[in-house]
Formats: C-alpha cells, structure tokens, sequence
C-alpha cells in the first residue's frame, strides 16, 4: 500500500503524516500545461532552499515562486514557508502578512482559496490578529470547511492572547468535531485501525478540556478546572519522557499554584521546566519552592537533584548506518550524547 | 535544531566526550545522503528500520526534528522539538552543564 506523506511546518516544526510511502507521487498526476509548469518552479523552489543556508536567501526564492506562480496547489504552503522565514525567523510579522495578504489577492480557484484561507487562519492568529482570523474563520465555517486542524488554530491563537471567552467559544465548536466519524473523514487517505481512531478522538477530546480549563480557571472556576485537568489526564496521549501532551501539566501546575498547593504544583511543573526548559514552569517551579521554603535559598541544588531523578533513562535500540553495519545506540553514545530525529524536507 | 548548526557543535565539543547522533525517520535514503554530503555533515547518522520503527514505535516521535540530551548515565536530561534561531545557544548551555557534572553533586 503507498501511503502519502505530507510535511506540515508549523512554528519551526514539522509534524509528518503517514510516512514510509512515497512523497512523489502527487507530482504525476495528470495536469493542464499551467499546474505542470507550477509543480516544476515549486519542486526547483524546494530543492533550492534545500541547499541555501541563510534565511534571507529561503525566503528570496520561495517568493519568486509565488510571484511568479500565485495560484497553484502549493501555495498554502508557500505562504506558510514565507510566514515562516520572514515573520517567525526573521522578526517581521508585518511585511510576512502583507505578503501574503497580497498572494491571497490574486487567488480565484474556489480549492486553492481555501487551502490559503486555512493558513491565513495560522498567519493572522500567530501574528496575533484575531479579528482578520475570525473573519476568515467564519468565511470557511459558512462553506463548511472549518475542520478540528483549523478550530485548534483559532484555540492556541485565543490562548496566547488570553483570549478565555473565545478559547472557549471555539473548544465548544471542537468539541462537535472529536468523534471518528469526522476523524476518518478528515484523513481519508490515512490507513487507519479502529483503535488508531479511538486514540485521536480521545487526544481530541483531552486537548479541549485542558485548553477549556485553563480558560475557566482564569475566569475564576479554579475547582471545576482542577477536575477538568484530571479528566484530561486520562485522555491525551504522553510523549517519550512521560510529559502529557498539550501543556497539560504547565497549565494543571499553575491552577495548583493559583490554589496555592505549593507540593502538587511542583510534581506537575517538574518535567516541563527541568526537562522541556519552558521558562513558565521553570518560574512556576521556584515559585512553588519559595511557597514551602519560603524564600530562595537552596532553589538550585533542589532542581539539580530533581533534574536527575525524573529524568527517564534512554531505551537502548539498533539500526543501520548509511554503510548498511548496524549499530547499537549504546555504542555509539559518550559522556554527553545529543540524539535527534529529522527527515530531509 | 538544524542538522547543519550541530555540525559546529559537535566540531567544537567532539574532543570533551560528546557525541551526536541523527536518525532519519522516513527512510528517504537518497535526499538523505544527498543532504549529508552536501552539508558535510561528520556525526553519526542511523537511518529508521522498515519493520522497526523506532522513531514512532520506540520514542513516539511525530514531531521534527526532536532531541534529546542524554547524560553519561543515560538520563534524558533535555528534550528539545522544533527549530528557532538561538535554539543552539540554550543547547549548548546544557551541554556544557552537562559535561562539568560529573553524575553526583556538583
């Protein structure tokens, strides 16, 4: 069975779809001249940037391409690239939306809108212009094409803005949407077992309930949120180093710390701060030490011990190098060792 | 974290017991050495098993790229997703830190 993949970048990070098939394979169906010749200027674009170094130049060349080609089946996610290179990389959200406001402009094609509509809807909330991305979202929501992916934007773009009424507004439309009948039509393409299907709408489920709880705690319902929080724990899935996923225990930890159970708020802030290196619960965890302890003092020897004792140990694994030898990662690892996993975009 | 930027990394930090091992999840072998070559890049590379798929099945990554920092007892002491300017300056504090603590107590 060939499966497609399908790279999506989002803030400098690349989340990858059924991978193990053959990302090609799009590029041979039949096309009129036109698309033919977009396909051709997008595949030279991509392998262009591939080899540049600077962002000045990724940036150059992914929009000589829409220039040149404003209207094809790649421009949702040239327009991201550009968003990306111009506004998160380097610094100028401004001229970022403007271009692709202006690329927007100059689409027709009903398909290709709203594919672009869609990461309009992740340029403006990221650039922080909720109005324009809810005026987009209502656009699309009336053609019926406002899908889990899309109401997740608009939630993460109210959550930043501590925007509770809308976070909440829009985790009450998501939550019409957590089920498998519309999982299974959302990814049609996805070979997907039932259990892979119950698992992401439970994830789905979790992921509203932590964001609708931590926009009711700060509307003052902190005991509500707490159970929400717990709910959630049973629902959304855990990453490698046994983190629930979607912030669940930032936000749990700073609903414990508005609570003021300074011992609770620290088991829950411990991995994102001392692990993940988020500054939040980092500043969550020394404001819980300062609670018990009462001042400062002894805050770095208390989190160089935590450090190690959460720290999970690393599964030994054997795979091949590009020579064909295997190699066992243990052999492989010295005092401090750095492993990452990446794909060639 | 850019593959590239830890090229510098593991140049300057080689020598001192650190280490850097990549693993190419999709299996897209040509882009892949092509990539390697191309950014002369010296550290280790793995590429993922067809019917062991470590990167997903092992350490449920989905996310790219991803690392993880491990000390010399083979602790996780650091996860970093995603790629952002400045991303290698934090690493390479912790890497540092790492390398001076010597597994007890500083």
């Amino acid at each position: 069975m060939v499966k497609r993949s399908l790279a999506v970048l989002v803030l400098g990070v690349i989340l990858l779809y059924g991978w193990g098939g053959d990302g090609q394979a799009r590029a041979d169906q039949a096309k009129d001249p036109r698309a033919q010749k977009a396909e051709e200027a997008y595949q030279k674009a991509v392998e262009a940037r591939r080899a540049l170094d600077s962002t000045e130049e990724k940036l150059a060349v992914t929009k000589k391409f829409l220039d040149e080609f404003p209207e094809s089946e790649h421009t949702a996610s040239a327009i991201g690239a550009v968003f990306y290179y111009q506004g998160t990389d380097l610094g100028d959200m401004q001229g970022a939306v403007a271009f692709a406001e202006a690329i927007r402009a100059k689409v027709s094609d009903p398909e290709i809108a709203k594919s672009v509509d869609k990461e309009m809807i992740s340029i403006y909330g990221e650039a922080g212009i909720l109005p324009k991305m809810l005026a987009v979202a209502d656009r699309l929501s009336a053609a019926g094409a406002l899908d889990f992916g899309d109401h997740w934007t608009i939630i993460t773009s109210a959550l930043k803005a501590d925007n509770w009424d809308l976070t909440r507004g829009y985790c009450g439309k998501a939550r019409k949407l957590a089920n498998a009948e519309v999982y299974r039509t959302e990814y049609p393409d996805r070979d997907l077992t039932d259990e892979d299907v119950a698992k992401a709408v439970k994830n789905r489920e979790g992921m509203l309930l932590v964001s609708d709880a931590w926009a009711r705690a700060n509307q003052g319902e902190l005991d509500a949120a707490l159970s929400d929080f717990a709910t959630a724990d049973g629902l959304v899935g855990r990453s490698y180093i046994g983190a629930p996923e979607h912030d669940l225990n930032l936000y749990w930890g700073k609903v414990l710390l508005m609570k003021g159970d300074h011992q609770a708020a620290a088991e829950k802030l411990a991995v994102e701060g001392l692990i993940m290196r988020n500054d939040e619960a980092l500043a969550g965890l020394k404001k819980a030490y300062v609670g018990t302890h009462g001042n400062e003092t002894g805050f770095d020897d208390y989190t160089a011990q935590l450090h190690r004792s959460i720290a999970k140990k690393v599964d030994d694994f054997e795979l091949s190098d590009y020579k064909g030898e295997r190699r066992h990662f243990s052999d492989l690892r010295k005092d401090v060792t750095l492993l990452c996993f990446w794909f060639p975009t | 974290m850019e593959l590239p930027r830890l090229e510098a990394l593991w140049k300057t930090h080689g020598n001192e017991g650190f280490s850097v091992v990549a693993v190419e999840a999709t299996r897209d072998r040509e882009r892949a050495m092509k990539f390697i070559g191309e950014k002369k890049l010296t550290y280790h590379f793995l590429e993922n098993d067809e019917k062991n798929d470590v990167v997903r099945d092992t350490f449920g990554v989905t996310s790219f790229p991803t690392a993880f920092l491990i000390d010399r007892e083979g602790r996780i002491m650091y996860h970093h997703v995603g790629f952002e300017k400045g991303d290698e300056v934090e690493l390479e504090r912790q890497i540092l830190e790492l390398s001076s603590d010597r597994g007890g107590r500083k």
